[in-house]
């Protein structure tokens, strides 16, 4: 979606239910899908999604959003709510609980992250390559994530900088630096060659 | 939609950012940053998962990437593997498995659009929970608070649960409008319209899955809105439309008979046809008006209205670009056929109930309206298609424009999937309906104008009487707006129908020139159920905020002291081009009193790049913005070290 229209829509939906209806039907099938990318449980696809949706509204009316591109918070907020979900027992938390509810103030977060893993299980699964297949396991986990972002969630770069909380020139050296140690282990030369 | 590309990092790259970290003020000293993580020595780095921590330490602790793509030879390798990458994308994503399993249970959404559309309909905080209130989205909660959180929202979300599937068969069905449906290609509203598929033929109703191949007929009284993708084709009555080709990214029509709007939003490279005869009409991002008729000499005539951006059109003679703004003619299939007749839009086109109905379910759903901005709007709630004149009087049954999906439209008989040209005569510009001015209300309604450099912002006291439709609040350059709707001689400003909405800016003023305006509330048929007196305002011109500096590494400027009721948020925008003819980045800061903001990092740039910066202000209305005020002189500059 256009940034500033997006922009706008987001300021309307403040006080306007249409503008959310459309910002809700233009990410409604990407955030489900960048679920249930990462859950294989339909249920938990959609009572993740529907928390999105829901504390996306409540961010909204009560202006606490941080950039007004709702886009790249959902997404982020899809992420923390997949990796929670596996560290709690089924049915432990009801839908309307934020991810970071559970934990700690501060704590470090003791895993790395379970939906990502899956992700790139797939996207990996579809490389025709092998030495393609084995470079992005062997990425960092930072670079791994921007590359599952990027080509497998067919994100924009407005949603990636949301999603992973970076300006759009952090987001460019992340992924130039992802590519370029691809590159390298596809020319054998290392994977960190950066 | 258009999807932003990465920049290259060789480039400046512009980006809307939020000034996280402003430099300190006299009044409030910054806060101590966080400690930079030590740069990486080796060429082997182990970085930690870094889910959810602030980005910086990470992107700065690696080695410098050699940013100079065009000079590296690496760069077309690089370049193959992205593509290779987003190839293997676009397969993982299409496997069948994948397709089924990322893609929304139709109850589900309706369920959930269900759930969401009172809270969304509520006004600012008043809906939420004091729960949510007391603790934003993004702090975590104290533990104790979150656990009573759970228990009270776990029954309701729990019944909700339980309700799904009553719900969301009754919300499909009566697609009550509050929100939209789910982009998809398939039937919108629709009224006396019928679907020609695979030889038969059948009612086209509201969510019929629509495909390469489909026909629609629409009767005389009818109407039929086909939302393809994200665009969408609006036939008036009478038009005979064939879907051609239908996927993610290209549509082409065929537009047999009759009248079309096509209102088309695109993916990237994506493309959009309506073919009439031999003329192919292209768009990739717009707004067009086509009417394909009988031509009375013989043969048949296409009139495009093009209402917003360019549309190309290709057929015998070559191919041209339409500008906004523009009207086509051209008459084929017969001896007295020429060539394109292009001309501005006719004055009488504006009051085309029908474009005027167009235009106002684009500005409802947030496109804008080119040609016909600053078009006073009639009073037509929903696009309700004026059906295209005929010489007898229709037997068909006419549909409510806004039928819900139970309605059944009567399809007109046909037995064959050629159509046969209607006598259809050459359409004359129609008046607009003139409903009756109603009775003469009372003020009920306060009405107060502010005057903000660039705009005038608007604010009125709420409707609480029954048979409430709308706000329309109405501007002229007399004071004498009558108690009417619709009201001669006046420009409407804004119209909103929900009934706390209570304000809105007018963004079109021009220094210098006494404005009129008057709010009225309006009933079902647009009767007047109330006015506010007539206010003024004056025009005046964007704010002069003197010049800006750079002391490095920081953007100062003057601080906004006029009206902070006008004020929205500072733009501080950055260009390689001293004019911000280019690419322009944004760093979006919100607080009045901050007036000064950091360089952006120089990790998007190279030693020696030069970029120039203005700082604007501006006031965010429910239709964008406008701005408010603006630094002067020559631009100051920052070159990266």
């Amino acid at each position: 979606m256009d940034p500033e229209r997006e922009r706008g829509l987001v300021v309307r939906a403040r006080v306007d239910a249409e503008a959310y209806g459309v910002l809700y039907d233009h990410y409604l099938p990407r955030v489900y899908g960048f679920v249930a990318r990462r859950t294989s449980d339909r249920a938990a696809a959609e009572e993740i999604t529907a928390t999105c949706f829901q504390r996306g509204l409540e961010a909204i009316q009560a202006g606490t959003l941080p950039t007004e591109a709702l886009g790249g918070w959902l997404f982020r907020v899809a992420a923390q709510a997949v990796v929670d979900r596996p560290r709690r027992p089924e049915g432990a938390d009801p839908a309307g609980v934020r991810a970071g509810d559970m934990a700690e103030p501060g704590a470090e977060r003791p895993e790395g992250l379970v939906g990502d893993t899956v992700a790139t299980a797939l996207f990996a699964a579809a490389l025709d390559r092998d030495e393609l297949r084995a470079g992005l396991r062997r990425l960092t986990e930072p670079q791994r994530r921007v590359v599952i972002l990027k080509y497998f969630d067919d994100l924009s770069d407005p949603e990636l900088c949301g999603a992973l909380g970076v300006s759009a020139a952090q987001l460019g050296v992340r992924l130039e630096r992802a590519l370029r140690a691809l590159n390298a282990v596809l020319a054998g030369t290392g994977v960190h060659a950066a | 939609m258009p999807r932003n590309e990465t920049p290259k990092p060789a480039m400046v790259k512009p980006a809307t950012l939020k000034a996280a970290d402003p430099a300190p003020t006299a009044s409030k000293p910054a806060a101590p940053r966080r400690p930079a993580a030590p740069r990486a020595a080796a060429a082997v780095v182990v970085v930690p998962a870094e889910a959810f921590a602030p980005p910086e330490a990470s992107d700065r602790a690696e080695a410098p990437v050699p940013f100079d793509r065009a000079a590296d030879p690496a760069g077309p390798a690089l370049d193959a593997l992205a593509s290779e990458l987003a190839a293997t994308g676009r397969r993982a994503r299409n496997r069948k498995a994948q397709v089924t399993a990322a893609r929304p249970d139709l109850a589900f959404a309706a369920a959930l659009r269900t759930r969401l559309a009172p809270l969304a309909m509520a006004p600012a905080l008043a809906g939420l929970p004091s729960d949510a209130m007391a603790h934003p989205v993004h702090g975590p909660r104290p533990a104790s608070q979150a656990a009573r959180g759970r228990t009270a929202s776990r029954r309701p979300w729990a019944i909700a649960g339980l309700a799904v599937v009553v719900v969301a068969a009754a919300a499909l069905a009566l697609s009550s409008g509050v929100l939209r449906a789910t982009d998809a290609n398939r039937a919108g509203d629709t009224s006396g319209a019928t679907l020609i598929r695979g030889g038969g033929s059948q009612a086209l109703v509201a969510g019929t899955s629509l495909s390469a191949g489909d026909e629609v007929r629409v009767a005389t009284s009818g109407n039929a809105t086909l939302l393809l993708g994200s665009s969408q084709a609006r036939l008036a009555g009478g038009a005979d439309l064939r879907i051609d080709t239908l996927d993610s990214s290209t549509v082409r029509l065929a537009l047999l008979a009759g009248r079309a709007y096509d209102r088309v939003v695109l993916p990237a490279g994506g493309s959009y046809a309506v073919v009439t005869g031999p003329y192919t009409w292209t768009a990739t991002g717009t707004a067009f008006d086509l009417n394909r008729v009988p031509d009375p000499a013989g043969g048949e005539q296409v009139t495009l209205l093009d209402l917003e951006h360019t549309v190309a059109v290709a057929g015998p003679g070559g191919s041209r670009q339409i500008a906004e703004g523009s009207s086509v003619s051209v008459i084929f299939g017969s001896p007295g056929s020429d060539g394109l007749t292009v001309g501005p839009i006719p004055a009488t086109d504006f009051t085309d109930p029908w474009l005027i109905a167009n235009a106002k379910a684009d500005e409802a759903l947030g496109y804008p309206i080119g040609a016909l901005a600053g078009v006073a709007l009639a009073p037509n709630d929903t696009p309700s298609p004026t059906p295209s004149p005929t010489n007898a009087p229709t037997t068909s049954p006419s549909g409510s424009p806004d039928a819900s999906a139970t309605t059944s439209p009567t399809p007109e008989p046909t037995g064959t999937l050629n159509p046969t040209p209607r006598p259809t005569p050459t359409p004359t510009a129609s008046p607009s309906p003139s409903p009756s001015p109603t009775g003469t209300p009372q003020p009920t309604l306060s009405l107060s104008p502010n005057s903000c450099y660039g705009g005038v912002l608007l604010s009125w006291s709420k409707y609480t009487g029954t048979g409430f439709s709308k706000y329309v609040l109405l501007r002229s350059l007399s004071p004498n707006i009558p108690r009417a709707y619709p009201a001669a001689g006046t420009t409407l400003i804004a119209s909103s129908s929900v009934r706390t909405t209570t304000s809105a800016a007018d963004a079109t003023v021009v220094k210098g020139f006494t404005y009129f305006y008057r709010t009225l509330v309006l009933g079902p048929g647009s009767t007047v159920l109330a006015a506010s007196d007539v206010e003024s305002a004056l025009g005046l011109g964007v704010l002069d905020m003197g010049p800006a500096s750079v002391g490095a590494p920081y953007v100062v400027w003057s601080i906004y002291n006029q009206s902070a009721a006008c004020f929205s948020e500072y733009r501080v925008q950055y260009s390689s081009d001293s004019g911000f003819g280019g690419q322009v980045g944004t760093i979006i800061v919100p607080s009045l009193k901050t007036t000064n903001v950091k360089v952006p990092a120089a990790s998007g740039f190279s030693s020696g790049d030069t970029i120039y910066f203005r700082v604007q202000v501006v006031y965010l209305t429910s239709a964008g913005f406008f701005l408010v005020g603006q630094t002067s002189g020559n631009p100051p500059s920052y070159t990266y070290p």
